[in-house]
């Protein structure tokens, strides 16, 4: 269980690139990094694992591991695509790397067969690869990774190849047993449901660049600028002046109507601003209902689509709002294209970029 | 019911059933043009029999020899890029385009008993290529390593270079790696190289024609020296003294022999995996 820290990491492979990453995965952290394919973020994983010439350093504790090479590093590598050794059963898989160890067949025994009970593979031992089922597959490379007690588990993708409830499952799976090892874990992905259930901290990556490092909450409401908040899902980014700033609230006008954020601005700088805020973050109903939210705003409904079991409600306030629903609130206020609503949200749940 | 037709499947099949027949007609004609009592009188003499144990056994080594010298080049092959590859690829199917004569006449040039090399050989180990099984495995080596150096790349290139990445991470050095992932799992374009060099080889003429008319080797079956020509060029020899009825009693011979080797040694590397 170590830290890991990133200094200047900058590396070039074909139309590849990462550019000076700064960051510190704090020890023992389960550390997503998160963005578009394409963001690098595989090759800063194997960059750590020692498969890239990289400038600037990378320490794992206080070892600097940039000129290390790979089988030297300890870290556990869980690839995106199987690369279980296919010639090989299950437990040889698991085993393979404790033959570089320097532990008894005895011990090396011991930790096979916990590694096989924690995982849930009894049974699984002497099977190939390729008779396995995508999780189980991905069960056995995880135990492979583990198996050799790393310093740093990294993770690329592992669930992206599977079918949404095998996901899920092995979602819940791979954190626990990870827990129990208790390992600095680097875990890549693109999806943000999986990284807001399993990171302690996200590392958004785009475009060869760390660009926000931050709890969740952080991530998903208070990103550092559009980009981010497009990626994460702030499907209302909007642009207005402001036109006050006083006791903590500030008031933007956004073509023609008031919105209201919970922020203070210096109103002697420029007064264009960009506000977003989350489309499961505002309420829709049939009348002004008077509740604690700051925001209520009339609308008409331009338009109703499915987003998975949802629906997504497009919203003509004067500005075009976006607003996830669910089916049965859609049902319940009787939406349909041209209906009038009032959409209300909080003025702690606008974020202003 | 409609039947599709699939008229362009169905012409291009025809065409290329003309192809197969030309390649199946002669050898069958060869095949069955004797009858079995010919066969077995042919069999029989002390020359043939010694010129197809010469042939396998010579090309069996040059199918060892290949595997041991190609492989290294085509993991390196598979999986480096650098400066000048394409000119390497272009060196190792080089053979695949140079006539068989020629590459003789180069061999002995480099490898005859006052030569830069064979000049080495004669003066510190008595030893000659020209006219020995040696000279034999040097004129098969060189027209058939493309087969092997390439079918073992595509083995290496078949094999998930992150595999190879995952067994570093655990520990394995490169040579590990190499050891226990790519190779085994290299293996089916190994053996298939090795199948492909050893057809070739046993049925080199030209090269081993300059190289080695009349082979003296240290024969393994009787544990003494002993004096034959390959079968192919005993065909050629016999050819040309007595004529093509005598000539090809032999060929059908070594047609026999190869064929099966060939069905036995694609049937066993099918079978693996």
């Amino acid at each position: 269980m170590s830290q890991i820290t990133f200094n200047d990491v900058s590396c070039t492979l074909g139309k590849f690139e990462l550019i000076n990453i700064n960051a510190i995965i704090n020890s023992g952290e389960f550390f997503v990094l998160l963005g578009p394919t394409g963001a690098g973020k595989t090759i800063l994983l194997e960059a750590i694992a020692g498969f890239h010439t990289i400038t600037g350093s990378i320490m794992i504790g206080d070892k600097d591991i940039t000129d290390l090479v790979p089988e030297k590093r300890n870290i556990g590598f869980g690839f995106q695509d199987y690369t279980l050794f296919p010639h090989l059963t299950v437990e040889e898989n698991i085993r393979f790397g404790l033959k570089y160890r320097n532990i008894s067949s005895a011990q090396a025994d011991r930790r096979v067969r916990e590694l096989i009970a924690i995982s849930k593979l009894e049974g699984f031992e002497q099977r190939k690869p390729d008779t396995l089922s995508g999780g189980e597959r991905q069960r056995v490379t995880l135990a492979r990774a583990l198996v050799i007690q790393p310093e740093v588990l990294l993770l690329d993708e592992p669930l992206s190849a599977l079918d949404e409830q095998t996901k899920e499952v092995l979602r819940d799976e791979i954190h626990r047993i990870i827990s129990t090892f208790n390992v600095t874990t680097i875990y890549v992905t693109h999806d943000q449901t999986e990284a807001a259930m399993l990171g302690d901290r996200i590392g958004i990556m785009m475009k060869g660049c760390m660009i926000q490092v931050g709890t969740p909450t952080e991530i998903f409401y208070q990103p550092v600028n559009e980009e981010v908040a497009a990626f994460v899902g702030m499907e209302n980014i909007l642009e207005g002046l402001v036109t006050s700033s006083e006791e903590g609230i500030t008031t933007i006008n956004v073509n023609g109507s008031n919105l209201h954020v919970i922020s203070t601005y210096d109103t002697q700088k420029t007064k264009t601003v960009r506000v977003c805020l989350r489309p499961e973050d505002i309420i829709l109903s049939q009348t002004a209902v008077k509740t604690s939210a700051r925001n209520l705003i009339k609308g008409t409904v331009t338009r109703l689509s499915p987003y998975g079991t949802l629906i997504r409600v497009q919203v003509d306030c004067g500005y075009p709002l976006t607003v996830i629903i669910s089916r049965r609130s859609m049902e319940d206020l009787h939406l349909e294209v041209g209906s009038v609503v009032y959409a209300s949200f909080k003025a702690s749940t606008v974020h202003m970029l | 019911m409609r039947i599709r037709t699939e008229k362009t499947f169905i012409i291009f099949s025809m065409i290329g059933f003309i192809l197969l027949a030309f390649i199946v007609l002669p050898l069958a004609k060869i095949i069955f043009s004797h009858d079995l009592p010919t066969l077995v009188d042919t069999l029989a003499m002390p020359g043939v029999r010694d010129a197809i144990w010469l042939s396998i056994y010579a090309s069996l080594l040059t199918a060892i020899i290949a595997c041991i010298l190609g492989t290294p080049l085509a993991y390196v092959l598979a999986r480096k890029n650098f400066r000048g590859k394409s000119l390497v690829e272009a060196i190792v199917d080089l053979p695949l385009a140079v006539p068989h004569t020629v590459v003789g006449i180069g061999l002995l040039m480099v490898f005859g008993r006052q030569q830069i090399i064979g000049g080495l050989f004669y003066d510190k180990f008595d030893f000659r290529f020209f006219g020995t099984l040696s000279g034999v495995i040097l004129a098969m080596l060189f027209v058939s390593s493309p087969f092997m150096v390439n079918s073992a790349r595509e083995g290496f290139e078949s094999v998930n270079q992150r595999m190879e990445y995952a067994a570093r991470t655990l520990g394995a050095s490169q040579f590990e790696v190499f050891r226990r992932i790519s190779l085994p799992l290299a293996r089916r374009g190994i053996v298939t190289g090795m199948i492909l060099t050893w057809a070739r080889s046993i049925s080199e003429f030209g090269a081993v024609y300059i190289l080695a008319y009349f082979v003296s080797f240290w024969d393994i079956r009787t544990m003494e020296p002993n004096i034959a020509m390959t079968a192919p060029v005993l065909i050629a020899d016999q050819f040309l003294q007595y004529g093509l009825e005598r000539s090809s009693a032999i060929a059908a011979i070594l047609l026999l022999v190869c064929l099966s080797l060939f069905v036995i040694l694609r049937y066993l590397s099918g079978r693996q995996r």
